[in-house]
């Protein structure tokens, strides 16, 4: 890893103390970079749906995980990968002792106690009383056209295997996405269009607003892994909301598919049970409730300091943004503005995450860790923009911003003339010319779902 | 073929009403339940709307309330919400001013934080019931029972020919609560999925039989599995009707 890369999420560089006004990026993932795992497998999900989630097969490989060769040759024999993550643990004390949900505990049953190569072995991580008790862990499987090199994309150390899987389930989810909206927008163009239908216009755009925006946050996420930073904020966010703005924009798609000839309440039904695979596959990952408490943890003080000062960076920055005088640009520092003063709210309000509550994590605290999480979603946003800014990313950036700031309760002014429209010839355009719904705009081939 | 969870329903008269082990007990039995109320059972006594307690435990829905049409719509809101909050405390054992209630990008409300917990609201005339599901989608719609009576021409273009045929073959006293029973069911049905009255209502249907209420395709065929509804007289004023979804679909 590049000091460049690593210096972008652990502050390193950074001016300190400044403004943080012309500073580098600080929240600027690309999920297309170089990895081409990641092109090969949400080649396949685009085409062949999320992978399935299955509990108990294949055996427990007791008493070591599987090295790298074992997996190669279970693949190769079985058709499929694996991933083994640990169940739910309820013995794990979030808060304890100021320690994170991730921190194995003292006694817990350490994989890799063999000395053998630990880049090669997939985690499998039990907690302390594991082995005597029933096998709750998950596995997660990938279709086996995903196969070369198949063996980077699940290699993780144990203690940020969940960590992981909430930056990689949710990027599986945003090529998922892509056929969503392909299917929508063929319905919008046969149903809608003739008769200029706003409403679907504004599901349509407002959803693949919502998928662009979850792949931004998909990246940064990524990014602040492969840094090995230690800082678990962004994959927090990344688990917790990316499959909820996919979920919600699936659901915004329904009405458009429902005048289809196959039958709309037999479409809506299916549409419907779509929308909601990210929560089975995320399941993997751990209860959503979990998924709140790592997020909450993550914004605990002395956490959130760091945390809020690189969100706080990105709402005070500028740079990159189209000129005042242009209407987006007018229209992007109002909405800046709006999250900046968003931001200095929820500071006042970082009380509510001082310290750890008894039973349930308490309810108010959960909704200032929500609200922080569309924030960095949008930080996430406006990282991607300055880093390649076109008339349609703005576009979609604008409206995606515009829905982030909706999500918070807030009433948005109206998106400049024009920016409505350059997102609708974008999703027009993608899906004529064959090219990926997600940030990397790569042509695909539909018929077998990879890339060409 | 599987069916999906039937939501209880719970009345309360109250939030000194609800007895929350039975809470839990329903919502972990059925996963789905319903809380319904009369609003001046659920009115704080003494106060007015704009009391400040009242807009204290509103919290972001100030606005809200303050944009409501009426004075009796905005004293529902206030209610609905109140409910909600006091119900969503009961079951996770917490402050119910500490809640959050958010909105999606299409206005479907949520509890920020707990997504969980899913919750719908519905209100009419003198009666709100708030739906709560744990881990799944609910809907939830009410209607008074009493006339001005719906007139079947007026509604036509909602109903499957499976469903007409049903109201027309009933006996004349009972085509009205049948009718009711059908439009708050589909309209129970879109608040889950989420999509309101853009799903065109003709092209679904719902049956009844004594195994429950099911979800139908137009030709009266087709049966969505994963979803269960429930329709219940609240005395003899009110008709709720529910559906909840089940997580796996």
């Amino acid at each position: 890893m590049s000091e460049r890369r690593a210096s972008r999420f652990n502050g390193a560089g950074l001016p300190q103390g400044g403004t943080g006004a012309g500073s580098p990026p600080v929240l600027r993932g690309d999920p297309h970079r170089s990895d081409e795992t990641i092109h090969r497998v949400r080649a396949v999900i685009r085409s062949h749906g999320v992978p399935t989630v299955e509990r108990g097969w294949p055996p427990p490989p007791a008493p070591h995980p599987p090295t790298a060769a074992q997996l190669a040759a279970s693949f190769k024999e079985n058709g499929r990968l694996v991933l083994a993550v640990p169940g739910p643990d309820t013995d794990r004390q979030p808060y304890e002792d100021g320690r994170d949900a991730m921190t194995p505990r003292a006694g817990a049953h350490q994989p890799y106690a063999d000395g053998a190569d630990q880049g090669t072995r997939v985690g499998t991580w039990q907690s302390h009383g594991a082995a005597t008790e029933p096998d709750t862990r998950v596995w997660v499987t990938v279709p086996s056209c995903a196969a070369a090199d198949h063996e980077a994309g699940c290699r993780c150390v144990p203690e940020l295997t969940q960590t992981f899987l909430h930056t990689v389930l949710p990027g599986w989810l945003v090529a998922a996405a892509d056929t969503r909206l392909r299917t929508a927008m063929r319905a919008y163009q046969e149903h809608y269009a003739p008769v200029d239908d706003l409403t679907a216009v504004g599901a349509l755009t407002g959803a693949f607003a919502d998928v662009l925006l979850a792949d931004c946050v998909v990246g940064a996420a990524s990014d602040s892994l492969s840094a090995g930073t230690g800082s678990r904020a962004l994959p927090a966010v990344c688990g917790h909301l990316v499959p909820r703005l996919l979920r919600e924009s699936a659901e915004e798609l329904i009405p458009l598919n429902a005048r289809r000839r196959d039958g709309s309440l037999a479409r809506s039904a299916y549409d419907f049970s779509a929308a909601r695979e990210g929560e089975a596959l995320m399941a993997a990952a751990g209860p959503a409730g979990a998924r709140l408490s790592q997020l909450l943890a993550e914004f605990q003080p002395g956490s959130a300091d760091r945390e809020l000062r690189l969100l706080g960076r990105e709402f005070r920055d500028f740079s990159g943004l189209p000129d005042g005088r242009d209407p987006a640009g007018r229209s992007f520092r109002e909405l800046i503005r709006m999250l900046n003063r968003e931001l200095r709210g929820l500071e006042r309000r970082r009380s509510y995450l001082g310290g750890p509550t008894p039973g349930s994590p308490d309810p108010a605290a959960l909704a200032v860790a929500d609200r922080l999480a569309l924030l960095a979603a949008a930080a996430c946003g406006l990282g991607r923009l300055r880093l390649t800014g076109n008339d349609t990313e703005r576009a979609w950036l604008l409206l995606a911003l515009t829905r982030v700031l909706r999500r918070l309760g807030h009433s948005t002014p109206r998106l400049p003339r024009g920016q409505v429209g350059l997102v609708l010839k974008e999703v027009i355009v993608r899906d004529r010319e064959a090219l990926a719904y997600d940030l990397s705009r790569e042509r695909i081939d539909l018929e077998i779902g990879s890339t060409a | 073929m599987t069916q999906g969870p039937t939501p209880a329903l719970y009345a309360a008269r109250g939030p000194d009403d609800l007895e929350v082990a039975r809470i839990r007990k329903e919502l972990e039995e059925s996963r789905c339940i319903v809380v319904a109320g009369r609003t001046e059972d659920w009115w704080p006594h003494g106060t007015g709307p704009d009391a400040e307690d009242v807009r204290v435990l509103l919290g972001a829905d100030r606005a809200r309330a303050d944009r409501q049409p009426t004075p009796e719509r905005r004293i529902r809101f206030i209610v609905s919400r109140l409910m909600l909050r006091a119900t969503a405390g009961a079951l996770l054992g917490a402050d119910p001013a500490l809640f959050e209630v958010a909105y999606t990008v299409t206005g479907r409300p949520y509890l920020r934080g707990c997504d969980e917990l899913d919750i719908s609201v519905g209100d009419c005339e003198g009666l709100v019931a708030v739906g709560l599901m744990d881990g799944g989608r609910v809907g939830v719609d009410v209607a008074p029972l009493q006339p001005p009576p719906l007139r079947l021409p007026s509604v036509e273009h909602l109903l499957t020919r499976h469903e007409l045929d049903r109201l027309h073959a009933a006996r004349p006293s009972a085509r009205h609560p049948l009718l009711l029973r059908f439009l708050t069911l589909k309209n129970s049905y879109a608040k889950a999925m989420g999509s309101g009255r853009r799903i065109p209502y003709a092209d679904f249907g719902v049956a009844t039989d004594r195994d429950g209420c099911h979800l139908m395709g137009k030709d009266g065929r087709f049966y969505v599995p994963g979803f269960g509804a429930a329709s219940n007289n609240f005395g003899s004023t009110h008709l709720i009707s529910a559906t909840g979804v089940a997580k796996s679909g």
